[in-house]
């Protein structure tokens, strides 16, 4: 039943990706979402979706799990392609009953599909090869300079954790007090949406109930071994750059390079041929 | 037989080799009270989750009184009421405001008349010995042992035929242990309710049980009255069980050729046993 469900989706495998620090990963993540907003011509598309492919071959995960994430914004794509192909202002291809399509609106539509579609496959990559808490302990690195404006980065990951720990063991509570109930005569499958939402009352309340037990317990074995707040905790497992790393951020510096002087070459020949 | 387990098998998903169950099939008969013992992962909680339809098996089937309860058209939702599965966590179960509101969600859910529910709620909570200055406290107000005596009456209240009580003894000391244990016979000899406990301790439940089902890494390993069972303390072993202390003193006393009865489970009838049997 709801034991099916797994947290974020992490693909269990060796892989050079895999093993690159979350940092590596995340920072690489940005870059190339930056690099879709800030090139769009066709070459540098050409070289996004290699660079992605790269990525996708060395990770060793298998391409459908990455389009698993097309299906929640295929609504979204849906829209936005159609929203961009018919109704950009521009030069007329053919039109129809209300419609006009124009070759930059076709442009514009087919540009939006590459953008997006790369864009959601970049970042599953990232959540598909790093682990929920190793994720945490990179955000909480690169967060770090937000100490200076006061913002509690450590509590921030430490709360991040937590809940992340704690979604498996509540999900596993609430499978067991789901069938409790149901041994009780309780129906959650009430056609009646009114009487379907009171039908949940008995599962919230011991929920509930059970997790506040579980944090105020979780609260006094912290302050037991004597928890006080971020400052100056050590980590087991440090996080430490490795050569790969090195390879990696070298990799991304090239990207952006090339796709910055295509970028600069395509609008030079432009501005000659007007010229 | 009330209850067949038919070369029962269960997996979590198709994708997973290993079976939770494999092939279980035993017969459990009206008025019964039977003790399924088995260590932790060995199914024994999964298996009592198909009595009432809970869990739906992979391979084999279940019949209730005659019927397939795994049928197209059966009423699983009537059978959760005559098989009445009490957890092993009160917490789990307990959400009402009031101890008395609580045991009347169950028959209530039956879909029974007001009167007819708060009579059945009262007689449940009567049964089980709940005070009556504790019906309109909140459950959460209650000492372990009280909680679990309310969503025993929880059950109660649906009039099962089958009462399962997964670990009904975990977490409760010796007081309380018996007192839970001693309502489950009463109930099977005053009302004929036929009593399944789940237990991993033989001390616990030998006592109390005519008739002993031994899990080990979902499947049957023994099967049999409690005497039966307890003559293959080996087995038992293997199955990191072991025969109540008390009885292994008096298998070794008969052993060394005293002529003692072995049918012993507890330290007080051992002690009794001793000295009427042996002289010094």
């Amino acid at each position: 039943m709801l034991r099916d469900i797994t947290l974020g989706q992490y693909y269990n495998t060796k892989s050079v990706i895999h093993d690159l620090d979350p940092r590596t990963k995340i920072l690489g993540t940005m870059v190339y979402m930056v690099s879709l907003f800030a090139f769009n011509s066709f070459w540098t598309y050409l070289i996004a979706f290699a660079a992605l492919c790269t990525v996708i071959v060395l990770s060793k995960v298998p391409v459908r799990f990455m389009l698993r994430g097309m299906k929640a914004i295929f609504l979204f794509l849906t829209i936005t392609v159609l929203y961009n192909l018919f109704l950009t202002q521009g030069d007329t291809i053919f039109s129809f009953w209300i419609f006009n399509v124009t070759i930059q609106g076709l442009k514009q539509a087919i540009l939006m599909f590459f953008r997006l579609t790369f864009l959601v496959v970049g970042t599953s990559i990232l959540t598909l090869t790093t682990t929920p808490s190793n994720l945490t302990d990179g955000l909480e690195s690169l967060m770090h300079p937000l100490k200076w404006i006061r913002i509690p980065v450590a509590e921030i990951a430490m709360m991040m954790s937590i809940a992340l720990r704690f979604i498996p063991v509540l999900t596993e509570e609430t499978d067991k007090i789901m069938r409790a109930q149901k041994a009780r005569g309780a129906d959650f499958d009430n056609k009646n949406l009114f009487k379907r939402i009171k039908s949940y009352v008995p599962i919230l309340v011991p929920l509930f109930i059970s997790a506040f037990r579980r944090a105020n317990d979780l609260a006094t074995a912290m302050e037991a071994r004597a928890y006080r707040g971020g400052d100056g905790r050590t980590k087991m497992k440090p996080l430490k750059y490795k050569a790969g790393d090195w390879i990696a951020y070298t990799s991304m510096l090239l990207y952006g390079i090339t796709a910055l002087a295509i970028t600069v070459l395509i609008n030079f020949q432009t501005f000659m041929l007007k010229a | 037989m009330l209850l067949i387990a038919d070369h029962l098998s269960y997996k979590y998903d198709k994708l997973n080799k290993k079976n939770v169950l494999d092939d279980v099939s035993f017969s459990i008969n009206k008025g019964e009270i039977v003790s399924i013992i088995g260590h932790t992962g060995s199914g024994k909680s999964t298996l009592i989750e198909h009595f009432n339809a809970l869990n739906t098996p992979t391979e084999g089937t279940i019949y209730y009184d005659g019927k397939d309860i795994f049928e197209k058209d059966y009423d699983r939702k009537a059978l959760r009421a005559k098989v009445g599965l009490v957890f092993q966590y009160p917490d789990h179960q307990l959400f009402e405001e009031t101890v008395y509101k609580d045991v009347c969600f169950g028959p209530t859910n039956l879909g029974l008349d007001k009167k007819e529910v708060e009579l059945r709620a009262y007689e449940a909570l009567k049964k089980v010995g709940v005070e009556d200055d504790l019906f309109f406290t909140s459950p959460f107000e209650l000492s372990g042992g009280q909680k679990k005596k309310v969503t025993i009456a929880g059950v109660l209240a649906m009039k099962p035929e089958v009462l399962v009580l997964d670990e009904p003894t975990a977490g409760l000391d010796p007081k309380w242990r018996e007192e839970i244990l001693n309502i489950a016979k009463r109930l099977r000899d005053e009302d004929g309710v036929t009593i399944i406990l789940v237990s991993h301790s033989m001390e616990d439940v030998a006592r109390y049980s005519d008739h002993i089902i031994v899990m080990d890494h979902g499947k049957k390993l023994l099967d049999g009255t409690v005497d039966e069972v307890f003559e293959q303390a080996e087995v038992l072993r293997e199955a990191s069980l072991d025969i109540p202390e008390s009885t292994a003193i008096m298998r070794l006393l008969r052993k060394e050729g005293y002529m003692v009865n072995t049918a012993i489970y507890d330290a007080d009838s051992a002690v009794r046993e001793i000295r009427q049997k042996i002289r010094f």
